[in-house]
């Protein structure tokens, strides 16, 4: 019980720091469950009640020792200090860190207790009934190939990756085909993830060097309903936040079918922050079917350190991966058995990708700043259209179809710093807060499209060869007012601007210059006469972005909220031409729903419902030609979603359901390939087994993921196949070993990934065919894994030392 | 007890939400526009009295075709109109060129590609000889949008020697009677770079307003009239006659040249005709 380090805490801190050791007193005294609870504690320096706001609604606070090491996280629990002592006092404990203390075993030392502070929280507060920072927790035990993976907890998510094991998952949520990012802004740590002007869609956002062990939090923000969300966050934000909170020492081999073999190591040294890691992953697999081999080295580290009252923290990741891909294959040819169910047509399709990034954060209970540098290449080689495209055109010579396989390559650097603060004061004993935030990102790519003769890697067209540079530079105020306790009104203002600059090294393509060699591209000649082979492009656009959150509550843990947001997505640079300005693709959004958080003893329910509906200006769409998404008319899709979390030490259990609708605004047809309804259910077990070994229970680790995604709406009024799929996950640890199974696909179902209806020819019947039909990319059978796991260090050896304390060995959720 | 009863309210309120959102949401369903459809479709010569097809030339020639063997297919139907061009000579056009001057593109009459929304992917052999028709042994496939013109591709075939079309017939003017054989046949090495061998081997623009349903029929009549309407059948008396005593026209003759002319021409020889399924006996 840590009450009186609060107690003493608070001789030196401002009244309203007073205020929240007070409520915090109260409650400790008027909760039966308190005895589980510590009583927060907050820097002198720091307002009270918003550090324990932000650290009870949000990612949590670090909290370390007044010499700035680590003290055990479940020593500390926040409350709610804005709510008047006279009310209801809301109980919002983080669930994970519900545990009690372990006590101490024999020749294993304890977890220090003593004074302790909160350095300010970086999340911003929670934005509308569908910002949800998931605590990864048990969870982890679903299978889980990568870190992208994470994201199906969140409600809506559906996740296909038909292009191999290396390239960027496909994402569909809330009615948006976000494809490879486009619409979804992914961060790291602070590190923006998506790719301005990538080859493969604008936006394009890989998180497969994020080793999913390392992943602590993932904060989905559904819908641009907060000022610090920005470019690509038209459907929402998804925030990675890494951290290994289990102390000590991981090995794991995994060794399963085709050829897969995975090894990870997680070494988190004890006595340190939650930041400080190294982790490393080697996997490689033979791959189902043709052509889907994949090989990946990764490695992440993270040190985190408090120097006075700044935290500092450094990040580091490096990743390579090759891999194959089998695309797609046309329904009517697996049907005819002219191509097999895990077939291919292409075996050279494929790709290889390279990440190697650096950040640094520095956060203090006022400032926090990130600054980062990323080297970024990518290779994909990938054919959706077989022999279509390639029809011979003026200035050609005479030549049948080559072949539209698609050769992309980028290189990019990406600089980038962002910073804000918070000014904080108190009306009628609420705080009342602004936060004013500045951010910064220079992308400079080096980006081709090139055409392959076919079942080669010989280029013989170059669609575009560019040297775009995109610089992004924002501002916001983002105000929090409290007029009551049971209201508040979050939002302001953000204000994007995107400058572009990019070079054409293939400005005359396309056209034929009468005089001009035959097969001859990038002329350095047009109709005028001769001229430069390359032009360069200029263009820059602002975009003020209003967005904000109306909460009520909690009322016995039920808060209402209504949400409105206004965002865009940058365009692509492909689409710019000279002096134009950036032609935005602006969104509004707006959502309504409810949200309630209970925590009774070692149980948390968190449980949300809403109701949304987006508009988008000008949408991207899948081409099959360009092999991305190309610019289409407006968009309206709305929804509902509800979403449930039940947490406890011994049982951890996530499902939600999501069901959308999308239209085009001008012909009110569907816009295809975004699947209506997805539900998921997660479900991890962690019981103690009566079974001792040398006076160490023997625990059984189990776990579940299910997925439901109803038949997808394809051009021409079809619909894709039901998906119902389940992975499952079992293990026994004893002590530092731990032998599980691990199944994905666990029924075997044969089920396609993508799905879509386009014209494509290849070569594969009689004659040309011209007519659009069903082509799908190929879903995983049912793999089996043997895994392996080497548990080491302090909380490793109480594993199991009783039963009363089997599960804090591994962390709570 | 309190906080199991909140808990207990508060799941009943958010249940209700969930369902009334859901509720407000399932009815918007839809579809993505237009559909799949299949059809069937034949292949067959004009009408006719007779095993072979008499007919007079505007040169002055009686024709008597005693055999005439095409390969048909593969058959796309295109969204693009059909546009008149100088080569497909429009003689009706008249005044209104002053006014609407004439789109071609590519020597095609063509602006644009179109889009392709029906096909049959299939190649028969027909004797266009005969108006029975033979029926494509697999169902077109297309989408329910409307077309408005049908592509011909001109594939080779081997039981035809090799060739697209052949013919045999006897050519009769005065006095003069010229038995007659030839053939057209699809050469890559046609191909040029100004004419692309898909341009070359495709008849495009044959007027078919049309909207495929399924179960529909789509009747393709094939009339070589106007294939020889301006042969000159007594060049092909310069030449050696064959084993059957029948004389070759071939490239370079103005035989050839108006038969491969009237096989391409998008009016006259190639007639579509389209029968909804309500009123198809399938």
């Amino acid at each position: 019980m840590q009450l009186h380090a609060c107690r003493a805490s608070a001789k030196s801190v401002p009244p309203f720091a007073m205020l929240a050791c007070a409520s915090a007193t109260w409650l400790a005294s008027s909760q039966a469950h308190a005895q589980s609870m510590d009583v927060v504690v907050v820097d002198a320096a720091a307002d009270a009640s918003t550090a324990a706001y932000d650290a009870a609604t949000a990612e949590g606070p670090s909290v370390v020792a007044s010499d700035g090491s680590a003290v055990d996280a479940s020593a500390v629990s926040v409350v709610d200090a804005a709510v008047p002592s006279s009310a209801p006092l809301p109980v919002e404990p983080l669930p994970r860190e519900a545990a009690p203390i372990p006590p101490p075993v024999a020749g294993v030392p304890a977890p220090r207790e003593q004074g302790v502070r909160v350095i300010a929280n970086p999340s911003s507060a929670p934005r509308g009934a569908s910002d949800q920072t998931i605590p990864i927790g048990r969870l982890l035990e679903v299978p889980t190939q990568n870190a992208g993976d994470l994201l199906r907890l969140a409600p809506g998510i559906f996740l296909v990756n038909g292009l191999g094991e290396g390239h960027a998952e496909q994402i569909f949520l809330r009615g948006f085909d976000a494809r490879f990012g486009q619409d979804l802004a992914f961060s790291v740590d602070g590190v923006p993830v998506n790719e301005p002007g990538h080859p493969h869609g604008h936006g394009y956002a890989d998180t497969h060097w994020v080793i999913p062990e390392v992943v602590d939090t993932l904060r989905v923000q559904e819908g641009p309903f907060d000022p610090r969300q920005g470019d690509f966050a038209v459907a929402g934000s998804a925030l990675y936040s890494l951290g290994v909170r289990t102390r000590g020492a991981r090995v794991q081999y995994r060794v399963g079918s085709f050829g897969t073999h995975r090894l990870v190591g997680v070494f988190a040294p004890e006595g340190e922050l939650r930041g400080t890691y190294v982790a490393a992953e080697l996997a490689r697999s033979d791959g189902y079917g043709d052509n889907r081999s994949f090989e990946r080295a990764s490695a992440n580290l993270g040190y985190e350190r408090v120097l006075g009252s700044v935290r500092v923290r450094v990040s580091a990741a490096s990743y390579l991966t090759r891999y194959g891909s089998a695309g797609v294959v046309r329904e009517d040819d697996v049907r005819s058995g002219r191509v097999g169910f895990f077939g291919t047509y292409d075996r050279t399709q494929g790709g290889d990708s390279t990440r190697h990034g650096l950040s640094l954060s520095l956060d203090s209970s006022r400032v926090n700043a990130t600054l980062w540098a990323t080297y970024r290449t990518y290779a994909l080689r990938e054919n959706y259209t077989g022999f279509l495209l390639d029809t011979q055109r003026a200035g050609q010579s005479p030549h049948g179809q080559r072949g539209d396989a698609i050769a992309q390559s980028n290189q990019s650097f990406d600089l980038g710093a962002q910073a804000h603060t918070k000014l904080r004061t108190t009306l009628r004993a609420l705080p009342q807060t602004l936060e004013v935030g500045v951010f910064g990102r220079f992308v400079q790519g080096d980006v081709t499209q090139q055409r392959l003769r076919a079942g080669t890697v010989v280029p013989y067209a170059t669609d575009f060869d560019f040297v775009p540079a995109m610089a992004n530079v924002a501002m916001y105020a983002d105000g929090e007012l409290r007029p009551w306790w049971w209201l508040t009104l979050r939002g302001g203002l953000r204000v994007d601007a995107f400058h572009y600059n990019v070079l054409d090294r293939c400005a005359v393509r396309g056209t034929y210059v009468r005089g001009a060699p035959l097969d001859a591209e990038c002329l350095s000649v047009d109709r005028a006469g001769y001229r430069s082979p390359t032009s360069r492009s200029t263009a820059m656009g602002l975009l003020p972005q209003p967005r904000a959150v109306l909460a009520m509550g909690p009322f016995a843990g039920l808060t209402f909220s209504l949400a409105y947001g206004s965002g865009a997505r940058s365009v692509d640079a492909t689409y710019l031409a000279d002096g134009e300005r950036a032609p935005f693709s602006p969104i509004q959004a707006g959502e309504v729903g409810a949200t309630l958080h209970r925590h009774r003893g070692a149980w948390t329910v968190d449980a949300r419902a809403l109701g949304y509906i987006t508009h988008v200006e000008r949408d991207l769409i899948f081409d099959e030609a360009q092999g991305r998404n190309g610019l289409a008319n407006g968009t309206t899709r709305g929804g509902a979603l509800a979403a449930l979390r039940v947490s406890h030490p011994r049982l951890d259990l996530g499902a939600h359901v999501t069901y959308a609708h999308a239209v085009f605004d001008d012909t009110g047809l569907v816009v295809p390939y975004v699947p209506p309804l997805v539900a998921r259910v997660d479900a991890a077990l962690n019981w103690p087994l009566p079974l001792k070994i040398r006076d160490r229970r023997v625990t059984l680790q189990a776990a579940t993921g299910l997925t439901f995604v109803s038949p997808r709406p394809l051009p021409f009024s079809e619909f894709g196949e039901l998906i119902a799929t389940a992975d499952a996950n079992v293990s026994l640890r004893w002590t530092h070993v731990e032998i599980g199974l691990f199944c994905t696909n666990l029924f075997d179902a044969q089920y396609a990934w993508g799905q879509f209806n386009f014209v494509s020819d290849f070569m594969s019947q009689e004659f040309a065919t011209r007519v659009a039909t069903r082509h799908f990319s190929v879903a995983p059978p049912r793999q089996l894994a043997l895994t392996v796991t080497m548990h080491l260090g302090a909380d490793a050896a109480r594993h199991g030392a009783d039963a009363r304390h089997t599960d804090h060995s591994v962390e709570a959720p | 007890m309190t906080t199991v009863r909140h808990v207990l309210t508060a799941s009943a309120t958010l249940s209700v939400l969930a369902a009334l959102t859901f509720a407000a949401a399932m009815p918007a369903c839809g579809n993505t526009g237009f559909e799949r459809v299949h059809f069937r479709a034949s292949v067959g010569g004009v009408a006719h009295e007779g095993e072979t097809l008499t007919f007079e030339t505007r040169a002055g020639w009686t024709v008597t075709l005693e055999r005439a063997r095409l390969a048909i297919g593969p058959i796309y139907f295109n969204t693009i109109v059909p546009l008149q061009s100088h080569a497909t000579g429009d003689l009706h056009r008249g005044w209104r060129s002053w006014f609407v001057p004439i789109a071609s593109a590519n020597g095609e009459s063509h602006i644009g590609q179109g889009r392709i929304v029906g096909e049959i992917t299939e190649q028969l052999e027909v004797d266009v000889l005969s108006p029975t028709l033979q029926t494509f042994s697999r169902d077109g496939i297309g989408l329910s949008e409307p077309v408005a013109s049908v592509e011909l591709w001109l594939y080779n075939r081997a039981s035809l020697d090799n060739a697209v079309a052949t013919v045999a017939g006897t050519a009769r003017r005065g006095e003069l009677v010229v038995p007659f054989v030839g053939q057209f046949a699809m050469d890559p090495a046609d191909a040029t770079t100004e004419q692309p061998l898909d341009s070359l081997r495709r008849i495009r623009g044959i007027a078919a307003p049309m909207t495929l349903s399924e179960g529909a029929s789509v009747t393709l009549r094939v009339d070589l009239r106007p294939a020889f309407a301006n042969a000159d059948f007594s060049e092909l008396t310069a030449h050696t006659r064959d084993r059957e005593g029948r004389y070759r026209f071939a490239r370079g003759d103005n035989v050839f040249a108006s038969f491969q002319a009237g096989l391409r021409s998008t009016q006259g020889t190639w007639n579509v005709s389209f029968t909804a399924p309500s009123t198809t006996t399938r």
